[in-house]
């Protein structure tokens, strides 16, 4: 294994490790090298390998152990944090066969020195048999700046597919989180030491930047069928006398390393090129933000591969097409993607709990047959995956805490992404395993088991609590895809195209409990639900109205510096306020009336470190008749209100529409509580009040009393209603005749 | 006209009267050893359902009315969208053709209570629909085999209402029925029959995602077709009561399901032909709508009323149908 180390040298020499225009990019080199070597066995789950760690200490205070995230334990058994935080949320599931991590030997190699080490795993509170973090105490410190060199012989059996990893029972095998890593020793409330948490039911992962140098031994039935996060070294896979193949695989600058092997996927290669994705109206805007030419900003170029299964052939382009949007997109807006190699994983039908992953370099995506392409599948969920790559893997936030800081970041430009790349996502209906496009204008009640209302719909009969008599249930009728399509019409009774519009549609989080502030740790959030809000909707909602409010090109300069600066680094939300504030300074919302400078400081601590909600509402329009012109012509006195409903306090934009069809729009600091304004011989009569016409407050909690209008017009009701009845005369009358 | 003399009367609308034959379709004349198809029966239903217009319109009153009790509340709810009438961006709204997720969202926000109010009103209307059904099956199977020509909505609600606790009990008989057919396709049968094509017979275990995709499918397939079957010997111990003026619902679903087996294209085409007309019906009113390109208001009279006939052409059809092999 030790001729792997020099390898990379010799690869950098020859340019062939990074793509072109992206060595500027990388700003530091790693301290910290994994070297594994790995054998798959036979029953293509149970992993064999050595491990040489050489880590250098970086940080500025000694330490005497090193911390190991060992997050395969965590599928070994119910005794473990992750399964045991699992229940308490109200999720039961449990791998099917279980995962197990076993560290035979640890070695200490550093100078000369060859001496057995303890391998501790670390109790947790609540679990204390978890061992998802194990010590290892050293017999000396390592000082800042010196190096240790530290060998594993590990046996790790991965869980059938559970939970981001493992395998299915047909020749597939989703290899992450499969070896024991670092964590990342640095300064955490004021002192040096290793952030190294146990692998939890709310939190994903977080280590060092490393360079890996991989062997990856499997059997020959796996040759032309892996992926993996490093770059194959040599001309092809070297053949072993006992049927097995080998690849020597390396990778630099990535703080993960996974692998998939799949014996009946496909294996398919192309090359991404920024000019066939080509937008210019954003190629103009980036160089104009960053003051370069669009030559300068256009990402460069890098290798797709795709694994995917047989049966979703079909869907290749689609995919690749996906990879392709994202890579230029993203590369536009944060700089170029700087790996030679993106390989994109479609999970077998058995194991599709790995699907909708990110790994450095390897991510993956899922689809289904018979979706329509409008539906987004797989492009929704690829875009977001390889959007990881720039947002947790370049820049490697601490997601035990500040998982917003990749997945907000990352919604936030995953619906971008969507929105410049293809037509919007359609919702909609499901018929002989198709889907259609539509939505139904409402849904029948779905009665739970227990509920005796259930047999008004005719679903079903339970018996009544007798105690004496057993409970019986029987389920009458099965709505069932072809069910529905009889008895609601769904071509006739759908609203027949509605459009998601991604970036508007992170709203949705709108609907959901905003508990806890965006600052809490992300590990001792309430539940997952309130995970989701804060790690992912609500943060891009807040980006985009930060975006909105600051204008584009501004904007776009503040998350270009942000990503550049701490690309292949580990930033805190500090650090991200620190661009905001230097490149934000001097933006102001702008009327026809007036113009207000935004105040950041104030919009961080009512967005991030306090929790409130911002909200708007339009209060009164009054055209009131004045005494005429000279010239005979009406004139009116018009009096507008507008309240602020909650103390987040943001300059906005009130638009005040007139009877001829003109507008003028003004600009409210909001500092107060209430605007109220009185307009005095004015020619006509004002017909319309909007607040924020233009939507940039995409936190405001309620549109819909955003805007008053006089005289207003009751089109969308009557489409509403027409609607819900026809849907209502249909569903009557299949049911009429059931039974 | 006196009723103590009714040989005075003029009858000018009454079938010929034998009550030694069976009754035959509309129209259809008594050829030995030939029974007419199902579109002759079919035909001269419809013609039946059609030459009453009275009952008609009175059935298409409750599907006019009930509706309105989802509707009403979803409307008046409607009012705040007024104003929303672009997106942000500025791209105008084209309810209902083209519509925005956004704005369905932001209205359920603002109507947490009512829509969802407004669709739990809707179970006991089926409930109601299902029970009012019986009374319409009645009203159509007694006009059809009535031996006089009665145009009146109180004969058909005559023969509705006598035929309802009758019907009342097939409809009861159905439940289970309904249960089981549910319990084959969804419960233990249908799981061992998966598992013999699928790792525990779930299609998440499956090496391919397209065997669970078929048997998903072609489970639907074969529950739509139990539960027709079902609905068609329901329907078909109903006519066998009328018939006879029996009041045994038991014995009743006995004697249809012997009828089925004896009958079983004839019966199967009856029922067929009559969803198939009905299905056209509607797909057809669509297509023209869509072809004229007009607004979406007048279905609401055009599906109800067409779907009216169809069902009273299939219940008349059906009972001609059973009383024609009722010999």
């Amino acid at each position: 294994m030790r001729h792997m180390a020099v390898l990379p040298v010799v690869l950098l020499l020859l340019g062939c490790l990074t793509p072109k225009g992206s060595a500027q990019e990388a700003v530091a080199a790693a301290d910290l090298q994994y070297e594994i070597d790995v054998r798959l066995e036979e029953d293509g789950r149970t992993i064999q390998a050595d491990l040489v760690v050489r880590w250098t200490n970086t940080g500025k205070a000694p330490t005497s152990e090193l911390h190991w995230h060992v997050y395969n334990n965590a599928w070994s058994g119910p005794q473990s944090l992750w399964l045991q935080e699992a229940r308490r949320h109200g999720d039961q599931s449990q791998p099917k066969v279980v995962g197990d991590t076993q560290v035979e030997q640890v070695r200490l190699l550093t100078q000369g020195e060859d001496q057995p080490l303890d391998w501790n795993y670390q109790s947790q509170p609540g679990a204390p048999l978890d061992r998802t973090v194990a010590i290892t105490p050293l017999p000396r410190s390592v000082a800042p700046g010196e190096t240790v060199q530290v060998a594993l012989r590990f046996t790790a059996a991965l869980p059938q597919a559970f939970r981001r990893s493992g395998w299915g029972p047909h020749g597939y095998l989703h290899a992450v989180q499969w070896y024991p890593k670092l964590g990342v020793f640095e300064q955490l409330d004021g002192n040096w030491q290793w952030n190294c948490e146990p692998y939890r039911y709310l939190t994903e992962f977080y280590a060092d930047f490393a360079t890996y140098e991989v062997r990856l031994t499997v059997p020959e039935r796996y040759r032309d069928h892996l992926v993996a996060t490093g770059s194959f070294l040599g001309e092809g896979p070297q053949d072993n006398a006992d049927g097995t193949v080998t690849y020597e695989t390396f990778a630099e600058q990535v703080h993960d390393y996974a692998w998939t092997v799949d014996s009946n996927a496909l294996l398919m290669e192309r090359e991404f090129h920024a000019e066939n994705y080509r937008d210019e109206q954003q190629e103009a805007l980036m160089a104009r933000a960053l003051g370069k030419t669009e030559e300068e900003v256009r990402p460069s170029s890098t290798r797709m591969i795709l694994l995917i299964q047989p049966e979703h052939e079909g869907l290749a382009d689609r995919y690749f097409d996906a990879v392709g949007k994202a890579l230029y997109y993203y590369g536009l807006w944060y700089g170029s993607y700087p790996y030679p190699t993106i390989s994109c994983v479609d999970p077998a039908n058995d194991a599709r709990q790995t699907g909708g992953m990110e790994y450095p370099r390897l991510i993956t995506g899922g689809a289904r047959l018979g979706r329509l392409a409008t539906t987004m599948s797989p492009e929704g969920v690829t875009v977001h995956e390889l959007g990881h790559q720039f947002w947790y893997g370049l820049v490697g936030n601490d997601e035990f805490r500040h998982a917003w800081l990749d997945e907000g970041f990352n919604t936030y430009s995953t619906a971008r992404v969507l929105e410049a790349g293809w037509p919007p996502e359609l919702e909609t209906w499901s018929v002989f395993g198709r889907e259609v496009a539509g939505r139904l204008p409402m849904t029948l009640p779905s009665y739970g088991e227990g509920e005796l209302r259930s047999v008004l719909d005719l679903t079903r009969w339970e018996s009544p609590d007798l105690r004496w008599v057993p409970a019986l249930s029987y389920e009458l009728r099965h709505r069932h895809d072809l069910e529905r399509l009889f008895a609601e019409l769904p071509p006739i009774t759908a609203f027949p195209r509605v459009e998601k519009m991604r970036v508007t549609d992170n709203r949705r989080v709108m609907d959901h409990d905003w508990t806890e502030p965006l600052q809490k740790p992300t590990m001792d959030l309430l539940n997952s639900s309130m995970r989701r809000v804060n790690a992912y909707r609500r943060p891009a909602l807040t980006l985009e109205t930060m975006g909105r409010l600051m204008g584009e090109e501004r904007w776009a300069r503040v998350l270009y510096r942000y990503h550049q600066t701490w690309r292949f680094r580990h930033p805190q939300p500090q650090d991200f306020l620190d661009i905001l504030l230097a490149e934000a300074q001097g933006a102001e919302v702008i009327g026809t009336e007036e113009r207000v400078a935004i105040d950041w400081q104030s919009f961080w601590k009512h967005a991030y470190l306090d929790n409130d909600r911002l909200g708007f509402s339009v209060h009164h329009l009054r055209n009131v008749p004045a005494p005429a012109a000279e010239d005979g012509s009406a004139r009116f006195t018009v009096y507008a209100g507008i309240r602020r409903v909650s103390d987040f306090a943001v300059p906005v934009p009130i638009r005040i529409t007139w009877d001829d069809g003109s507008s003028t729009t003004h600009v409210w600091d909001a500092k107060t509580w209430t605007w109220d304004q009185r307009f005095a011989d004015a020619p006509m009569r004002a017909v319309r009040l909007d607040i924020d016409p233009e939507r940039l407050l995409m936190l405001e909690d309620d549109w819909l009393d955003n805007s008053l209008q006089l005289d207003g017009d009751d089109r969308i009701s009557w489409d509403m209603g027409i609607q819900v009845m026809l849907w209502a005369q249909q569903v009557l009358q299949y049911y009429g005749g059931a039974g | 006209m006196s009723e103590q003399n009714p040989h005075n009367t003029l009858v000018v609308d009454a079938f010929p009267v034998d009550d030694q034959k069976p009754l035959m379709p509309f129209g259809g004349e008594d050829t030995p050893g030939r029974l007419p198809g199902a579109p002759s029966f079919l035909g001269g239903a419809l013609l039946l359902t059609l030459s009453r217009p009275r009952v008609l319109l009175f059935l298409l009153l409750p599907l006019l009315l009930l509706p309105l009790v989802v509707a009403l509340p979803v409307f008046l709810g409607a009012e705040p969208l007024a104003p929303l009438q672009a997106n942000p961006g500025g791209t105008e709204i084209d309810l209902p053709e083209i519509a925005p997720s956004w704005v369905f969202r932001e209205w359920t926000r603002a109507m947490p209570e009512t829509l969802p109010a407004a669709a739990a009103s809707l179970p006991p209307l089926l409930l109601f629909m299902s029970l009012f059904n019986l009374v319409i099956t009645g009203g159509w199977m007694g006009l059809a085999v009535s031996r006089r020509r009665e145009h009146s909505l109180r004969s058909f609600l005559g023969h509705g209402g006598r035929a309802f606790f009758p019907f009342l009990r097939t409809w009861f008989l159905g439940l289970p029925l309904f249960a089981f057919v549910t319990w084959i396709c969804w419960g233990t049968p249908a799981e061992w029959f998966f598992g013999l094509f699928l790792p525990e017979g779930d299609p998440a275990l499956g090496a391919s995602e397209s065997t669970g995709r078929w048997l998903e499918i072609l489970r639907q397939l074969i529950y739509l077709n139990a539960l027709f079957k079902l609905e068609l010997w329901l329907d078909l111990a109903r006519a066998s009561l009328t018939i006879g003026e029996r009041r045994s619902a038991l014995l009743a679903m006995v004697r249809s399901f012997w009828l089925f087996v004896r009958n079983p294209w004839g019966l199967y085409g009856l029922g067929l032909c009559g969803f198939g007309l009905e299905l056209l019906w509607i797909a057809g009113a669509e297509a023209i709508r869509q072809v004229l390109d007009a607004p979406l208001w007048p279905m609401l009279l055009i599906l109800p009323f067409g779907r009216i006939v169809m069902r009273g052409m299939r219940y008349a059809a059906l009972a001609r149908f059973a009383a024609s092999r009722a010999v």
